[in-house]
Order: structure tokens, then sequence, then C-alpha cells
């Protein structure tokens, strides 16, 4: 039997179970905490060098903490990242987002820790991926109670305010993606709406544009989200670890067998015209089936070489390739929802990363959600995800540098 | 007289919440009180018809609101239940539905002359039988198929069970009762596929449901409330002229491929429609669906959505078939509350956004009020009170 057919959809299974839960600063620190230890636990259970990297952020009082295990020779030849987020958004269980990739994570190095002589590789739960930057969430969600733009447990308080918040948000968004700051996205889109606003809303919006000043699209990066990581990536920098590329997980687990259940990431872009490379997907009836692979072009041959793995050694798994021929500054200027995970610290700091997901809200229905539960994942197909990382690790084809640079 | 958004967003709102006899008892209690006190408020005279089941301690409750000369003349019902499956806040299913009918309550209260209507708010539409669904879930956690938590206790448990559900279901609306669909699942398994506890679980429904049929289910397994509703009305010889029963109402989605292909429910199958985008499979319509005796109720319905200060997109399904037929040949058009009524010959209509043919927060922990589009049911209130009164 090969190494990676030794990989358990239970074990899985079980993780996700285990961690299901709010895990978010402001709704359930303990869940946060929680789901640290247990992660450091089923580490340290399998063997592996457990360290934690901790943070504050401003002067807010919680630590937040990165969990990083390792294995193989990590300070002796360039090394593999692994890397999903344990916390959640305010609102939901996060069994998708990011519990899956978490399990994926775990069951990775469990396989790999059985090996006599495992490849380095370093294993990276992160936090604080979600927007829930402690200076900006909380005065924003007291400045929405107040003004009773949305109740305790984040409801809008009327249709108007439904209809008004969305249209204001959506306005700000788009305008940060066109290169402005999302604090003059609320600005314009508050000036341009006001007369048709209710009141609150109107001044719940100008308390919190201070909060959003100066926070564009890369500005974003480890400020508003994604912050665990891009803290995580600084020190390796400034350590001089030597990192051979990064595998980011993150909301992989939905995948969807019935007839037009893959919507469209960027209306403009249809999803299966665009891809790459693809294997065993289904466009005609846009099933949304298969694992979902973005990378830049740093990360082009780590991606090639990862896919070979998945259609000539694992064979079952589905997947579409969207190979972007952009670097980091290309995508923060076409294209950045592309920067929406983990990887974009890596790609930021010109490690090549490989964006593992099942295309979010684009198929899932249920991200960020109460309905981000256990039930809506397939663990056979994570299972295959699983295997394609573990026999691309012990292959080690995909660390050779060279691999990067191949093109077919 | 035009229906007010908010107010239907405030019932949804505060009705929101699971609302289930195994998981949440008493939330079921405390929204029929709720549901009384709003009646009251909007001038609707309450009615509690209250029933118990088998030798189950709770005391379940139909919450009726009569408006006109209800006594003197057969009346309309608009029906929609408040009962949840176990772990969905049921904002689509379906406070949705009774938010619509205590605005159309409101808006025909203040007519001069309103016509008779009752504003039926049912229980236990969804499958909360104690002795079938109660016994289940004892069942489950007894064998240890599921936790406590209504989580199954492995991946291949879970994936087996599904399956064999799948195929039982399949089964039972052939032609065989529920548990004979699960006798011949299980057999149909190889052996070694299906763990112990799974087999001594589906065992226990094999037993559970030996006499539930497609027939049966109707007012004993789910569909009780209104069922029961419906007996005691006939007994007390107050059958009712028509009904429109509204669940799963408020669901619509603008960007295209959110309507996905069913075999039942689709653009090709509708015998009229309005305003509707087939290319794009976008699912921003209502339907509505009639049998043999209820074409008036889906022609006036068609008329309503279509005038100019309602235009509302729709889809219509009427067809020229009998109960009999729907239950030999269409089992899934009985899902609802308005399946009593067909079944004692009384035209209805069914008014729904087509379910988890598009609604994918469906029977769901996320089936919360922002999925809701209240403009779309301020616009289908006006539509189903133009019904009313052109009848």
């Amino acid at each position: 039997m090969d190494l990676w057919q030794k990989t358990d959809s239970e074990e899985l299974y079980r993780t996700v179970c285990d961690l299901e839960g709010t895990r978010h600063f402001y709704a359930h620190q303990d869940e946060l905490d929680r789901a640290a230890d247990y992660i450091v636990a089923r580490m340290k259970g399998y063997g592996l060098v457990v360290r934690e990297q901790t943070f504050t952020i401003g002067d807010h009082p919680t630590v937040f903490r990165n969990i990083e295990g390792s294995i193989g020779p990590v300070d002796g030849s360039p090394a593999a990242v692994l890397t999903a987020h344990y916390d959640t958004v305010a609102t939901t269980p996060g069994a998708n987002d990011d519990a899956g990739g978490i399990a994926v994570m775990l069951e990775v190095a469990r396989i790999l820790a059985a090996m006599d002589d495992p490849p380095p590789v370093y294993f990276l739960a992160a936090t604080q991926e979600e927007n829930s930057n402690p200076l900006i969430f909380t005065p924003q969600h007291e400045s929405a109670l107040r003004h009773h733009v949305w109740d305790e447990s984040f409801t809008f308080t009327s249709w108007a305010m439904t209809e008004g918040y969305r249209t204001i948000h959506r306005a700000a968004m788009t305008g940060h993606f066109h290169g402005g700051t999302i604090a003059d996205g609320f600005r314009n889109a508050l000036q341009e709406a006001r007369t048709s606003l209710p009141d609150g809303l109107c001044a719940h919006i100008e308390e919190i544009v201070p909060l959003y000043e100066g926070i564009n699209v890369v500005g974003a990066i480890g400020t508003l989200n994604r912050m665990g990581s891009t803290r995580w990536v600084a020190e390796a920098v400034a350590k001089k670890r030597e990192i051979a590329f990064c595998l980011a997980l993150d909301e992989l687990g939905v995948f969807r067998d019935e007839p037009y259940t893959q919507g469209e990431l960027d209306p403009a872009t249809p999803i299966f015209e665009s891809l790459t490379d693809q294997h065993l997907t289904d466009p005609r009836n846009r099933r949304g089936n298969f694992l979902f692979v973005l990378t830049d072009t740093a990360s082009e041959g780590t991606a090639r070489s990862l896919l070979a793995t998945c259609r000539n050694v694992v064979a079952d798994l589905p997947f579409g390739w969207l190979s972007l021929p952009l670097d980091f500054d290309g995508i923060v200027h076409n294209l950045p929802r592309a920067l929406a995970a983990d990887h974009a610290p890596f790609w930021q700091a010109g490690i090549p990363a490989v964006f593992l997901f099942d295309t979010s809200s684009a198929r899932d229905p249920f991200v960020h959600t109460p309905g981000d539960t256990v039930d809506k994942l397939d663990f056979d197909r994570l299972r295959l995800v699983t295997g394609t990382i573990v026999a691309a690790l012990v292959d080690r084809g995909i660390y050779r540098g060279d691999a990067r640079r191949v093109v077919s | 007289m035009k229906a007010d958004p908010e107010r239907i967003y405030r019932t949804v709102y505060e009705l929101q919440g699971v609302k289930n006899p195994f998981t949440t008892p008493a939330a079921l209690d405390r929204a029929a009180t709720y549901l009384t006190d709003e009646m009251t408020l909007r001038g609707l005279e309450p009615r509690r018809q209250e029933f118990t089941i088998g030798d189950h301690p709770q005391v379940f409750a139909n919450v009726e609101g009569r408006i006109g000369p209800v006594n003197d003349a057969p009346a309309l019902v608009v029906v929609s239940h408040y009962d949840t499956v176990p772990g969905c806040p049921g904002a689509n299913d379906n406070a949705a539905g009774i938010a619509v009918g205590l605005e159309i309550g409101r808006l025909l209260v203040q007519l001069d002359n309103p016509p008779p209507v009752c504003i039926l708010a049912v229980t236990l539409e969804e499958s909360s039988n104690p002795l079938y669904m109660g016994r289940e879930l004892e069942s489950a956690r007894r064998h240890g198929v599921k936790t406590g938590d209504h989580r199954f206790c492995s991946w291949r448990s879970r994936r087996v069970m599904e399956r064999i559900t799948k195929r039982a279901i399949e089964l039972y609306e052939g032609s065989v009762s529920q548990g004979e669909g699960y006798r011949i699942a299980l057999e149909e398994q190889r052996d070694d596929d299906v763990p112990g506890n799974v087999r001594a679980h589906i065992e226990d429904l094999i037993e559970i449901y030996r006499d539930v049929t497609k027939r049966s289910a109707i007012g004993t397994r789910s569909r009780i409330g209104s069922a029961r509703w419906l007996q005691e009305a006939l007994a007390a010889d107050r059958r009712p002229d028509s009904c429109i029963a509204l669940d799963e109402i408020g669901v619509f989605r603008t960007e295209a491929g959110t309507q996905r292909p069913s075999s039942m429910i689709d653009f090709s199958t509708f015998t009229a429609g309005y305003r509707l985008d087939p290319e794009n499979r976008t699912g921003d319509f209502i339907v509505a669906g009639a049998i043999g005796g209820a074409s008036h109720l889906a022609q006036s319905f068609a008329d309503s959505c279509r005038l100019p200060d309602i235009d509302l997109p729709f889809g219509v399904l009427d067809l020229p078939v009998d109960f009999d037929y729907v239950v030999e040949h269409l089992p899934k058009g009985l899902g609802s509350d308005h399946a009593p009524f067909w079944q004692e010959g009384i035209p209805a209509l069914f008014v729904f956004d087509s379910a988890d043919a598009r609604d994918d927060w469906y029977h769901s922990p996320a089936d919360r009020i922002g999925n809701l589009d209240f403009g779309r049911l301020a616009q289908l209130t006006d539509a189903v009170i133009e019904t009313i009164l052109s009848r």
C-alpha cells in the first residue's frame, strides 16, 4: 500500500467534529483558546516539535496564538509549509471554514510522523485569518448595537437596515478593490445613498469610517485579516528560514455532485472556461465537485508538481487549476479578490504558495453562517486531498526548485 | 392597501428560532402564544385548537384568526406552519409564511366588508410525530448512530445511512410503506458495508415506519396540525371553500444558475409563467401549484401577479389531475399543508419558492432572516390578497 492510502477519512471526520464551534475572540474567546490547546495536543501526540508564536493587537488584552508544528530536517533544507486557520467569524461553527483545513493538516502530520525519514514540513495552524481585528471589530459592533443596525446576534433590526447596510458595504468593498481605501469607499457610498438610508445607519457608517482609514488591498493583509499568517511569514523571513513553498488550505471540504452547484468567483470570468488545467471536472453541468487550485507566477511549478501527483497517483480527485500569469503586484492591481486567504502574505514575500480551496461561497452557501457544520463536508474527497499532499511531500519532487520553472 | 415589508420583517425577526417538540418544546408553546397575541393586535379573532398525540405529554396548538362572516359562509383558508425541524431556526421554513399570513389578515380586517377568511397558523407540519420521529431519534442515540446533538458518530455511519435513507425514500415514493422501503434498502446493501449499530438502527426504523405510506403519512407522520384542523372543521360542518398554503416563500435570487434543475418544478414543467429567465436559470420567481378543481385559484393568482402595481414573476404548475394521481405519480407534490385539503377535494393552491431547488439553506441552521427578500414578500402578500378579493 502506498503511504498516501493510509490517510483516513474517519480521522478527518473526528477532527472536524472536535473543532466545530465558534472560535472567535469576541464571541467565544474560550473556544478560540480551546482549539489552540487541542491542536497543540494533537501535534505533540504525533511527536512534532511544537512552538507557539503569540502576539497582541494594539492595546487589546487578547493574546493570539499561531501554533507551529514541525517535522523532518526543517533547519537543514528548504521546508514546506502547510497552513490552515483555526479561528472563525463570530456567526459560524466553522466546520468547513476552516476546521476542515486543520483536519487535513493534522492528518498529513499523522502520516508523515510515522515515517523513519520524513520530509521537512512546517504545520502552521494560524489564528486571526478572518476579519476580526479587535481594534476594528469591537468598536464597529458596538456602534452597530448603539444605532440599532443589528442586534447581539448580528441580525439586522429591519429590512431598511438590511438593504441599506448591504448597499453601502458592497460599494465600499468594490471601491477598495479598485484601489482606494475602505474608508474612502464607505465615505463615497454614504454620500451617494445618504438620503435613502435610515438615520441610525448614516450615523453608524460615519462612526466606522475612521476605523478603515488607510486600509487598501495591500494594507488589509495582516491588518484587517490574515493577521496570524502575516506575522508568521514576517518572522520566518526575519529568521532567514528556508521555505521551499507553502500549501494554504482554507475551505476545501465542500464538494457538490448535483448539476448547477458551481457558481462564479467573478461574474466577468466564468470559472470552468478560465481554468489552466483540469481533471475530471464537468463544465457542461457545472458541478461543484472539484478541488480549486490557485497560483501566482512564482508558485506555478509547485502546483504543476502537486497536480501531477493528484492526477497520476491519487487519480480520483477532480481538480481545476487557475494559474494566474501575474506576480503579487499584478494580482493587487488586476485581481485583488484572489488574495483572500493565508496564501497572500506568502505571495507578498515572494514565497511560492498554492491555494487549495472549494471556491467558498461560489459553491458553499454555508460559508460564515451557522450552517457551516460537519455534515456539509465530503470526507471521501477530503481524504483524497490529504492523500495528494502526502504523496507529493513523500515523493519530494515538489521541493525541487527547478520544478518551479518547468513549462510543459 | 399595500403590504408593509417592515411588518413582515418584524414578524420573521420575532419568530425566528428552532421550534420543535424534541429539541425546543417550550419554543413551540411560546410561538403559539405570540401568534395569538399578534392576531389580537391586528383585530383578527384568534382561536386555539389544542390536541395531543398518543401518550406524548405535550399539548400542541393550531392558532386560527377569523375575518369576516366565517360563521355564515364557507371560508377561504390561508394556512402556514410555525413549527421547524430540529436545529433549524426556520426563517423561510416557515416564519415567512406566517408573517405573510398575518399581514394579509391585518390588511383584510381593515376592509368595510371583508370576505370570510381564516388565517391559520398550524403546528407539526414537519415530520415531528413523537410516535415516529421521537422513536427514530431515540433509536439513533441508543445504537450510537448519532450523538445527542444529532451528529453522526462516524463518517462511515453517515455515508451508509444517507445511502440507505435515500433509497428507502425512493421506494416509499414508489409504492411500498416507508418501513418496507428501509427493509428493501438494507437488504440491497452488501453485508460488510453496514456497521452493526447502523443495521440495528435500520431494523428499528423498519418497525417504526412499518405502516406509514404516502397516503397515511398525511396527518400522521407530518402535516399533522393542518389535517387535525380540517378534520375538526369538517366535523363541525364548516367545510372551507378553498385554501392557499404558504410554505417556504421568501428566497429569491437574482444571480444566474440559482434555480437548480428539478424533475417536477422547473421552467419546462410550468403551465404558465411571467418574467421568467430560463436561459440563465435565475431563481427570482414565486411558484404556485394546483390540481384539478383549483385551476381558478391558479388563474386568479397569476392574474394578480401580473397586475402592474404588483408585477411579481411567477411559474404556475396547474395540473388537470386528481389527488390519487398525485399520490401515485407526483408524491413530492404533497409535501406541505395543502395536502390534507387536496385529499378532501377542497381546492387548494400551494405557493412556495421551490424550496430546496433554490433555497440552499433549507432545513439547516442557516435558514435565517438574512436570506429572505422582503420586497418580494410584500409583493406576494399583495398578490394573495388580490386573489382572495377576486374570488
